[in-house]
């Protein structure tokens, strides 16, 4: 009875006593801090750094196939199914039966508390075995064997459905072996494969035991990275913000010059790009419009459509340049409706430009068709026209990808990509017995990635000479999570505590680093995206008696909203005076380019 | 025959069976299987639901009214009752919940009940 409990033990200890999840993989991560973390549905964000632990839960991935594939057998997949979901529910309640009723067994220290717990703790325990014992008695004497044979040895109450449990677990081992017997002869196999989405690309990333793929280079996001405040990309920046203090200072520039470059002001300079383009597709259409070449005069309409359709897009562009062409830093006070204006702005963009597209590609395909029976000087100028179309089609695509991926990164968080998720022949095909069941993906290991970057995975089912089937898929978020330092160069505008300092205004902006302490959160994309509150020390090169002579400035800040909003308290110890200041990231928003994260 | 945690009702005093019945069923905190009738087969439906009971601390026990109809009455109170007083004559027996309640009745049409079978009347009674 002994060996059976520490049978039982090393059940759970093997993570099989883990509450039973929906879908086909079930995902816990392991960060650097040695935490871990069950990643459930809904909840999918995960440090940059993290392994994730993949388990397949072949049982529910049984019953996924025989949704797909109705020659399967559905009925002994659905009482494995159900047997080994009551076998995890039980090994989960047992030990806190078996602590129960020692709690309880005392006569003398008996109370109401501890009969409710006795009672609790055994009905959950008794309600997971009693599937098994009723199917035990009712359809398979094989499990009544098995379980009569472990209950002969007077077990505890605790004893006797561990048994039950053990013997299910036999029974169903067995089962299931035959049903993916009967699986494998129908020549379904499976396949998983992963994915990192970062800048828009999405890249095939390693999977141990289900795939031959290169394992990727290491590259651990650094936690404590004190370095950069040496880097030269932050000298750089700090130049940049001594510049702007010096010209904001001396007045030749004002804050609000800063917000120039902002998100519509990247709407309008795509806009204008995708415009010039368009405009040089419109001499080559008259060209073949207007040519008296026979093959041509049948395309002529599409041609003309083609051309209303380039001057409607151009006109939509021109509206929306005076839309957002002259939003300027007074608009940041109405930012939720400027950002809901321009996301239905961008998607009807988007609308505009796939009818557009479709237009080119008609028109294209129309011209293929005719190309050889074209006059040479025709055929160049079709040549000409679909090089043209093909860089404009290019152009605006990847212009309102991005615009739409940052408004929506605004609205609701990071976007994952799943454009291209291919299997590869790197990715191996499994029958469902061989296929691992639980595999380990080292986030380090997949390249170059920043905050902000989705991992998908994705099992899926195939058959000879049927198209593949997606059974499951994962999408994470990765952010930093743990607590990191960042180092941002910002511009603050500090008000001295001393009376006399000779400024001539009440603040004075001066260029600082802040190295600031953040913690992201797994449950909110607003807070790793957006909020990002954070508390540091701000190191300010500060100019109170204003004599070109740099002093220095040390002082506690306080940081959110990705940095562009800093609060703080310093002292400037060459002027020997305290002061108070706010700032921002530098550079300000609207200056980072637009899509990149 | 061995019995560690069996209550064995009289059948020669209809009023000290039940209050014995009664006793163990509403002021003892057990999860109870009452098996019923004499013979054979209910000597090892008896002797396997004590075999079930486990250590003298599990609040499990067994009652065995050989003469069933001295409890009909103590029976006929019990929640659910319905379901077995009508067969207290030719049903093998049946389980009770923490709550008194009548939770699990083998039938007189079953054959003797396995470990298993038993051990399912009872985890009824502790899932209820």
């Amino acid at each position: 009875m002994l060996r059976l409990l520490l049978f039982l033990l090393l059940l759970l200890a093997a993570g099989t006593g883990r509450a039973i999840a929906d879908g086909i993989l079930t995902l816990e991560e392991r960060d650097l801090d040695n935490g871990s973390h069950a990643i459930d549905r809904g909840l999918d964000i995960v440090d940059i750094n993290s392994t994730i632990l993949l388990r397949v839960d072949k049982s529910a991935l049984r019953a996924e196939l025989a949704r797909h594939y109705p020659a399967t057998p559905a009925e002994e997949i659905k009482t494995v199914r159900l047997i080994q979901q009551q076998i995890r529910e039980g090994l989960d309640a047992l030990p806190d039966m078996g602590k129960a009723i020692v709690a309880w067994s005392d006569p003398a220290t008996r109370t109401e508390e501890k009969k409710a717990s006795l009672k609790a703790a055994v009905r959950r325990v008794a309600n997971a075995a009693t599937p098994i014992l009723i199917h035990a008695t009712q359809k398979s004497p094989e499990l009544e064997a098995e379980i009569e044979k472990r209950l002969a040895n007077l077990p505890s109450m605790t004893e006797s459905y561990a048994a039950v449990f053990d013997a299910a677990a036999v029974h169903v081992t067995n089962l299931a072996s035959d049903v993916d017997k009967r699986l494998t002869e129908q020549g379904i196999y499976l396949q998983m494969g992963a994915w990192l989405d970062w800048a828009g690309v999405t890249t095939p990333i390693h999977l141990p035991g289900f795939d031959t793929l290169p394992e990727g280079e290491f590259n651990e996001i650094k936690r404590w990275q004190l370095t950069a405040l040496l880097s030269q990309e932050n000298k750089d920046l700090f130049d940049a913000a001594q510049q702007a203090a010096r010209d904001i200072n001396s007045r030749q520039k004002t804050v609000a010059s800063l917000f120039k470059e902002s998100l519509p002001e990247a709407l309008v300079k795509a806009l204008k790009a995708d415009q010039q383009c368009l405009k040089q597709l419109d001499d080559p259409l008259r060209t073949l419009h207007g040519a008296g070449d026979s093959a041509l005069v049948q395309l002529r309409s599409e041609i003309d459509e083609t051309r209303r359709a380039v001057d409607d897009f151009i006109d939509f562009g021109r509206i929306l340049q005076a839309r957002y062409g002259n939003v300027r830093v007074a608009s940041i006070g109405d930012l939720p409706t400027l950002y809901s204006t321009l996301r239905a702005d961008v998607d009807d963009l988007k609308a505009r430009a796939k009818s557009l597209n479709d237009r080119f590609r008609n028109l294209e395909s129309g011209i293929k068709g005719i190309a050889s029976s074209l006059a040479t000087q025709v055929r160049s100028t079709s040549d000409q026209l679909n090089v043209k179309v093909k860089e404009c089609a290019e152009g605006i695509s990847a212009h309102v990808k991005d615009l739409g991926g940052f408004v929506n990164v605004l609205v609701n968080g990071r976007e994952i990509g799943a454009g291209s998720l291919e299997y590869s022949d790197k990715i191996l095909k499994h029958d469902i017995g061989s296929l691992p069941e639980r595999t380990d993906l080292d986030l380090r290991r997949t390249g170059s990635r920043d905050a902000g970057a989705g991992v998908i995975v994705r099992i899926s089912a195939g058959k000879p000479e049927s198209p593949i089937q997606l059974l499951d898929e994962r999408r994470l978020r990765l952010y930093k999570i743990l607590t990191y330092v960042d180092v941002a160069v910002s511009l603050i505008f500090a008000e001295p505590q001393k009376k006399g300092t000779g400024l001539s205004s009440r603040f004075q902006a001066a260029p600082s680093y802040s190295v600031l302490l953040k913690r992201g959160k797994r449950n909110s994309t607003f807070w790793n995206e957006l909020f990002q509150p954070a508390i540091g020390v701000n190191i300010a090169a500060l100019d109170f008696d204003s004599d070109e002579s740099l002093e220095a400035g040390l002082g506690l800040v306080f940081s959110a909203f990705r940095d562009y909003l800093q609060i703080g308290y310093g002292y400037n110890f060459n002027a020997d005076s305290a002061y108070w200041f706010v700032g921002l990231r530098f550079p300000v928003p609207g200056s980072t380019p637009i899509g990149k994260p | 025959m061995i019995l560690r945690k069996t209550t064995i009702l009289p059948t020669d005093d209809a009023a000290l069976a039940r209050s014995m019945f009664d006793d163990m069923v509403h002021n003892q905190p057990y999860y109870i299987f009452v098996a019923l009738g004499t013979g054979p087969d209910a000597e090892t439906i008896v002797q396997r639901a004590d075999n079930l009971t486990g250590n003298p601390g599990d609040p499990r026990w067994v009652i065995w009214a050989r003469d069933p109809k001295l409890i009909k009455n103590s029976v006929e109170k019990l929640q659910n009752s319905d379901r077995v007083l009508s067969k207290l004559g030719t049903a093998r027996g049946f389980s009770l919940s923490l709550s008194d309640e009548v939770c699990n009745v083998i039938e007189g049409t079953e054959p003797v009940p396995s470990l298993t079978r038993i051990l399912l009347a009872f985890a009824e009674a502790e899932g209820s």
